[in-house]
């Protein structure tokens, strides 16, 4: 007998089609079809569609094509329309945000940052109406808005990185360039401007809220896969009775670490987690040049930062030698 | 029969992704950890590491050879080449036998081997040289080389900062080449910065130079050539008015850097602390012999290149018209110390000769009456200067604190503007105020009847009365206002040179147990390095740190944090 894997499954969770409950009729409907696909049933579920698309999911696609286009042709002009260089430079190419003279000024040339002042708008429709649909959809499911709140902290990040940051500093030059290697490089340059990131606590912290996540997906994932011959993934349900993949599941837990989190309390600590990691690393990021203008020394300050024994015999900066053989005051 | 499928569906998949990975590199002999050596250079667990694989560095050491000499080194004497040739310009001090054996190495050295060979060109001579008249200048390249020679000896006997003994020749760069193989002008700039679209802002662009980083695609002009701010890592923990650098700068910076670490084979961990790059004071001794490094390539691509942009030909110069310059992998290629570290000098000793051309040393305090001159034009009647060795100090009462700042920073700037003044002159500020403090350099006069230890010792104590010298919080970077008080103990530390002085750095008993004796020690080091820096012998002086060992005032409050946080110096035999 073929059994029911949840992830490259034997087995084609394939229904009839299945169009969902009615809608309220003040919302717009939804698209009318769906069809079936072999290998999402592989993964998945085999049914795609019908979806609901709604005058917030037709815009926020709108606005993040365009940004996705001004940024593609930005590419591609960058060099020469050539295709072949397109995709050789294509992990290189970039569209910056406009230079430190502009400062926060609006009325920049559109090959001088105007294009990302452009793009970065239609970024943010798109992003925040994203954002109202996964609640105002979640709300007409009569779900609770936990995902809507989640890809909120993600948002922040985001808001932080592009917008609420160089608006604090004064200049969009400080965002971050739209580019694969670019971001990176811009994330080694501001670590490095602002002495060294990792001495940023809520830097650390994201990271542990990062790796958290990262450990209790594992583990949650681990767990429900290893009870699923006894049906786990039915979680919730199981939870009162004796012998159910839940309690072996939460036994196991505790006979190897003694504590488990329960059923519904292991999706808590990972909603958590996940909403922590960019929540704090939006604050680590808002406070660097705004406040904090060299980590390593704020955590020698605070004492955050371990004294390690010399292990070369220090040296004096060569201008400050220099300045006062030539009579400078250092 | 499942299971036996599915591991060896796991052993294929693993293999696989070895094959591939290993395919991805042409070098497959950087994924054996038997051919890769790590060097720690730190305290265990700070990452304080050099990565090195074996393979290149055999590799290095295969490339990176030198010519024999073709003989013994010439004696000095006999006669100057002067005399035996016409038209020596730059290589005046050296005996014929000297100049006609560095000829026939400087031939070996840049002449490309084809050239040489050629029966027409004089055994290569003819590169620089009419064959048929060696004294005549028609040949641009010997206008270069004569420059090159200048370079090369102010390398070897000015910049001993960043080449130390070891020195330079031409072979360190040509090895055997007209054109070094590692050498820059200014790239053509992006020419879609005209247009409406697809502006990379000068970066962005898969090219070597940054080490195909995405950083700003010219590391070099701004610092190499120019002299642009390399500094951008705050100094301070919170934001204050010296917080400007944009992260454009810092990618900017960070493109010199990579520059320097391909140049040399190393990596961040060769200069800089890791966990901190801006730091100084927890930075290796490299980072300083850089430091001298990207000045002595500036000196050189303004003071020797640039200036013979009318000599060399278009062929010679970049797409913008600049002469082909220098950086840092001119002479390294690759490896930290060039050519691993052998000195030619010993095969070449005249081209570190110091003394060729040097101005001759003034006599000693002949600047004495000179400068009395230039502050009594000042024409300020109550102000006065006595000279003793190479320190002035300004004497007077002054009506007013103005007016005794207006006349300290007019004084400083008429004996700074006399001709011939030794460069680490030291100006004390000994003017007191009607009714108001003494200058902070007035203690000096209590050594012109001789410098005994006591009188010594007291000099020092009354120096430092009521006063601190600045360090900015939690580093060991002396505050500009310190200055005038360094001078006067600058000042004192010379009329006292015949004893020793330690220079303690105490702190205060907050802060880190660990922390503080290194930074009262720093701090001690800064000011050994402001006086030596004056000119004050290094072998009178030692740097001590007592952390918070010896505090004057053992309570906890912020007078008596004040009171402990001091550099005290101590006067011995």
């Amino acid at each position: 007998m073929s059994s029911y894997q949840q992830i490259f499954t034997q087995v084609q969770v394939r229904g009839p089609f299945e169009t969902g409950v009615a809608l309220p009729p003040e919302d717009a409907p939804r698209s009318k079809d769906g069809f079936f696909v072999w290998l999402a049933g592989k993964i998945g579920n085999a049914q795609i569609g019908p979806v609901y698309l709604g005058w917030t999911g037709f815009a926020s696609i709108l606005f993040g094509l365009t940004w996705f286009n001004i940024v593609g042709f930005n590419f591609w002009a960058a060099v020469d329309w050539d295709p072949a260089q397109f995709i050789r430079q294509l992990f290189w190419l970039s569209l910056e945000p406009p230079g430190p003279e502009y400062g926060l000024s609006l009325n920049v040339p559109l090959n001088e940052g105007g294009w990302w002042i452009i793009s970065s708008f239609c970024l943010l429709i798109s992003v925040m109406l994203w954002w109202v649909r996964t609640y105002v959809r979640a709300r007409s499911l009569g779900l609770g808005t936990h995902v809507a709140w989640a890809f909120a902290s993600a948002i922040w990040l985001f808001l932080v990185l592009g917008l609420l940051r160089p608006v604090l500093m004064g200049s969009w030059s400080e965002a971050v360039p739209y580019g694969i290697f670019p971001h990176l490089d811009w994330t080694n340059a501001f670590s490095i401007r602002y002495g060294n990131l990792f001495y940023n606590p809520f830097h650390a912290l994201s990271i542990v809220f990062l790796y958290g996540s990262v450990l209790l997906f594992a583990m949650h994932g681990a767990t429900i896969l290893a009870v699923a011959r006894y049906g786990g993934e039915r979680e919730i349900e199981q939870i009162t009775d004796r012998g159910t993949a839940s309690e072996r599941a939460a036994l196991f837990w505790r006979w190897t670490m003694g504590f488990n989190a329960s059923m519904e309390s292991i999706h808590r600590w990972a909603w958590w987690f996940a909403v922590l990691t960019t929540l704090t690393g939006g604050i680590g990021i808002l406070l660097t040049g705004t406040v904090v203008d060299n980590w390593y020394e704020w955590a020698i300050e605070h004492h955050f930062a371990p004294a390690y024994p010399e292990a070369v015999p220090p040296v004096v900066d060569p201008l400050i030698e220099q300045m006062v053989t030539e009579g400078v005051s250092p | 029969m499942t299971t036996t499928r599915k591991s060896g569906l796991a052993l294929m998949l693993a293999l696989g992704a070895g094959l591939l990975l290993a395919a991805c590199d042409p070098n497959a002999k950087l994924f054996d950890a038997s051919a890769k050596k790590a060097e720690q250079g730190g305290f265990r667990g700070t990452g304080m590491a050099q990565i090195r694989s074996e393979d290149a560095l055999e590799y290095l050491k295969s490339v990176n050879t030198i010519p024999a000499p073709p003989y013994e080194v010439a004696s000095q004497d006999g006669p100057k080449a002067t005399e035996v040739y016409e038209n020596i310009q730059v290589l005046t001090d050296l005996s014929a036998d000297e100049f006609n054996r560095l000829m026939l190495s400087i031939t070996e050295w840049i002449v490309p081997a084809d050239y040489r060979e050629n029966p027409d060109s004089a055994g290569g001579c003819a590169y620089c040289h009419n064959p048929a008249n060696m004294a005549s200048d028609e040949v641009y390249q010997k206008g270069v080389a004569r420059k090159m020679l200048q370079m090369t000896r102010t390398i070897n006997t000015g910049w001993t900062s960043h080449v130390q003994a070891t020195g330079v020749t031409c072979w360190t760069c040509h090895r055997g080449q007209a054109i070094p193989a590692a050498v820059w002008a200014m790239p053509e700039p992006d020419n879609l910065r005209g247009n409406t679209i697809g502006n990379q802002m000068g970066q962005n662009r898969p090219i070597e130079a940054v080490a195909y980083s995405t950083l700003p695609s010219d590391p070099f002009t701004p610092y190499l050539w120019g002299d642009q701010n390399i500094r951008v890592i705050g100094t301070q923990a919170l934001k204050n008015s010296d917080s400007k650098a944009s992260i454009r700068e810092t990618e900017q910076t960070t493109g010199l850097m990579m520059h320097m670490s391909d140049a040399l084979g190393v990596n961040c961990a060769y200069c800089h602390n890791t966990r901190s790059f801006g730091s100084w004071s927890t930075s290796t001794p490299q980072r300083v012999t850089a430091w001298h490094g990207i000045r002595m390539v500036r000196e050189i691509n303004n003071n020797y290149i640039e200036v013979l942009a009318d000599v060399f030909p278009a062929s010679r110069k970049g797409p913008l018209g600049d002469v082909l310059k220098v950086n840092c992998t001119t002479c390294h290629q690759g490896v930290y110390k060039p050519l691993q570290g052998v000195s030619m000098i010993p095969d070449y000793p005249e081209l570190a000769r110091v003394g060729y051309a040097e101005p001759a040393p003034m006599a000693d305090q002949a600047f004495h009456t000179p400068v009395a001159a230039a502050v009594s034009e000042l024409g300020i009647e109550w102000l006065g200067v006595d000279l003793t060795d190479r320190i002035a100090t300004l004497v007077g009462t002054a009506p007013t604190k103005e007016a005794k700042d207006t006349a300290l920073t007019a004084a400083e700037a008429a004996i700074k503007a006399v001709p011939d003044v030794p460069a680490n002159l030291i100006v004390v500020d000994a003017i007191g105020v009607e009714g108001g403090a003494a200058g902070v350099g007035a203690a000096i006069a209590e050594l012109s009847n001789g410098a005994s230890l006591a009188s010594c010792q007291k000099a020092f104590v009354d120096t430092m009365a009521g006063r601190f010298i600045g360090f900015d919080s939690g580093r060991a970077t002396i505050t500009g206002d310190s200055a005038r008080l360094l001078d006067a103990l600058s000042g004192v530390a010379v009329l006292c040179s015949a004893y020793k002085v330690e220079i303690g750095g105490h702190t205060d008993t907050r802060g880190n147990d660990g922390a503080n004796p290194r930074l009262s020690e720093q701090r001690a080091q800064a000011v050994l390095a402001y006086l030596t820096g004056k000119g004050v012998p290094a072998d009178r002086l030692a740097a001590v740190g007592y952390g918070e060992a010896k505090p004057l005032d053992p309570a906890d409050n912020t007078a008596a944090h004040e009171r402990n946080r001091r550099i005290e110096f101590v006067v011995s035999d």
